[in-house]
């Protein structure tokens, strides 16, 4: 049973090692990590996948460990960093059937992030593969991983729903090698406000293994980084939130296009909650450019939007319901509403442990209509009075 | 694991021609590799297994981010190791001859880097 009292202690080095080496901070004092608090220390550094940073804090001496702490924590970023080249050697043998079918696609966070934000990709250990591909190619693409070894995690609500509303699916190989298919970078109104044709416009390369990959531009990898880490999970992980810091920092970036996306893309709400969380659980201060970006007023609809991510109403359907406000045109919305009342049965059985059973979808709905009709009338009741 | 000896070592005979002290080696290009701590692990697209490089070798591998003579490595080491040069010669012969042979060096001279 973990102590709360140890797990403080240790969630305070691990923020601490979290942070280690950003630009613009200074080293400050050694970390000493006492032997009652190492386990705790090791299961939430793991957890947020900072062994890679880690390291790199013990190589500098600002990370002062025992020998069997030393052995303990290399061993773990031996395997993190095994499955990081497992990755790569799986995203290289992907290009030539990309190619061959003649699709598009960028590398989005993962090896895109470690190559190209950090000084050392073993800074930036990742667990699976993201990769954005344009709509019109996305069932293709999902096609060509299929034939080569991969397999849908879950299967879509009902027929076109990717196409149309999702996010991206989950491809499994039997390593357990898990790409995330995106056609857009967020579930919900966020990924719908988005351009992702104007990420492809914007890509840039970074090689890998002698080849060329295309992975968003300094911009789009900022936003990205602000989004995954607002809206990817709440309270934010550290790791994107470092990764908020290391795309703030990166050289060459153009704040006046920073500003345009984060307008376009509605997303003023998502970049102060990246920001603040950044400075916040980091310690750290970012580019006075990027704050003042976080520190834009965003309108009432956004912050609905966000918070639809951020409570617990989340796991409740906060996300379906905040995506039906943001799809334009009342057929488009009859038809997200159906998908997601009256799935396909194949679609339903993944869905856990739970049996299932349409009645508690359709229940979730009706909770919610009961709180509205609760709330109207006790604000109709208070005005009356 | 790949490592070099630098101590109590014979002498091979005789010195394959791809440590001539003028022979240039650097990383091949389609390698991937990762540092964890002071060692290397370095993994081939298309091979299922991964080499573990420690010690000397793992500096051998960082110098070998930029095409470099064997004479160079040899008297780099001499100096962080404070070993005989012929003794480092030969262990370098072997670990060049291995990597090569997984495909994770090549020689600069084969082709373009």
């Amino acid at each position: 049973m973990p102590d709360p009292r140890e797990d403080r202690e240790a969630n305070l080095l691990v923020r601490r090692i979290a942070a280690f080496g950003s630009p613009g901070t200074d080293a400050g004092e050694s970390l000493v990590v006492e032997e009652r608090c190492w386990p705790a220390f090791h299961r939430i550094l793991t957890s947020q996948q900072l062994e890679g940073l880690a390291v790199a804090a013990a190589t500098a001496g600002s990370l002062v460990l025992t020998d069997d702490q030393q052995a303990s924590l290399l061993d773990a970023t031996r395997d993190a960093m095994l499955w990081c080249l497992e990755i790569e050697k799986n995203l290289v043998g992907l290009t030539a059937a990309f190619a061959h079918a003649r699709i598009d696609f960028l590398v989005l966070k993962g090896p895109a992030v470690a190559h190209t934000l950090y000084p050392d990709p073993s800074w930036r250990p990742f667990r699976d593969l993201d990769l954005l591909v344009r709509t019109r190619d996305w069932k293709r693409a999902s096609e060509t991983l299929i034939s080569l070894g991969y397999r849908r995690f879950r299967p879509e609500p009902r027929p076109g729903f990717d196409e149309r509303f999702g996010k991206a699916a989950v491809h499994l190989n039997d390593q357990g090698l898990n790409i995330d298919l995106h056609r857009t970078l967020v579930l919900g109104p966020f990924g719908l406000w988005m351009d992702p044709e104007m990420m492809f416009a914007s890509a840039e390369r970074f090689e890998l293994a002698g080849r060329s990959f295309y992975r968003c531009s300094r911009t789009t990898m900022l936003l990205n980084a602000c989004m995954h880490a607002a809206l990817g999970s709440s309270p934010p992980l550290l790791l994107p939130l470092r990764d908020v810091v290391q795309a703030s920092n990166a050289p060459g970036l153009d704040w006046n296009e920073v500003e345009e996306h984060i307008d376009r893309w509605k997303l003023p709400a998502v970049m102060q909650l990246a920001v603040e969380s950044a400075e916040e659980e980091l310690g750290v201060t970012l580019p006075q450019q990027v704050v003042a970006l976080g520190g834009r007023r965003s309108s009432r609809r956004e912050r609905r939007a966000l918070a639809a991510y951020l409570s617990d109403r989340r796991t409740r359907g906060g996300t379906a319901r905040a995506t039906l406000l943001a799809i334009p045109g009342v057929r488009a919305k009859v038809r997200y509403l159906s998908y997601m009342l009256v799935p396909t049965r194949e679609f339903l059985a993944t869905g856990g442990n739970q049996r299932p059973s349409y009645f508690r979808r359709w229940s979730v709905l009706l909770r919610w209509f009961v709180s509205r009709v609760k709330r109207h009338s006790r604000h109709t009741a208070e005005s009356l009075r | 694991m790949i490592g070099i000896d630098l101590t109590d070592r014979e002498l091979p005979e005789p010195v394959p021609p791809m440590t001539e002290p003028s022979a240039t080696f650097h990383r091949g290009r389609e390698v991937l590799s990762r540092m964890v701590g002071d060692d290397v692990i370095v993994a081939i697209p298309g091979r299922d297994d991964f080499d573990f490089l420690t010690g000397p070798a793992a500096a051998i591998w960082d110098m070998l981010d930029r095409p470099c003579s064997t004479a160079d490595i040899v008297d780099r080491l001499a100096s962080i190791y404070a070993a005989e040069p012929d003794v480092i010669a030969a262990g370098l012969a072997d670990l060049i001859g291995e990597l090569v042979s997984h495909g994770a060096v090549e020689a600069t001279d084969a082709g373009p880097a």
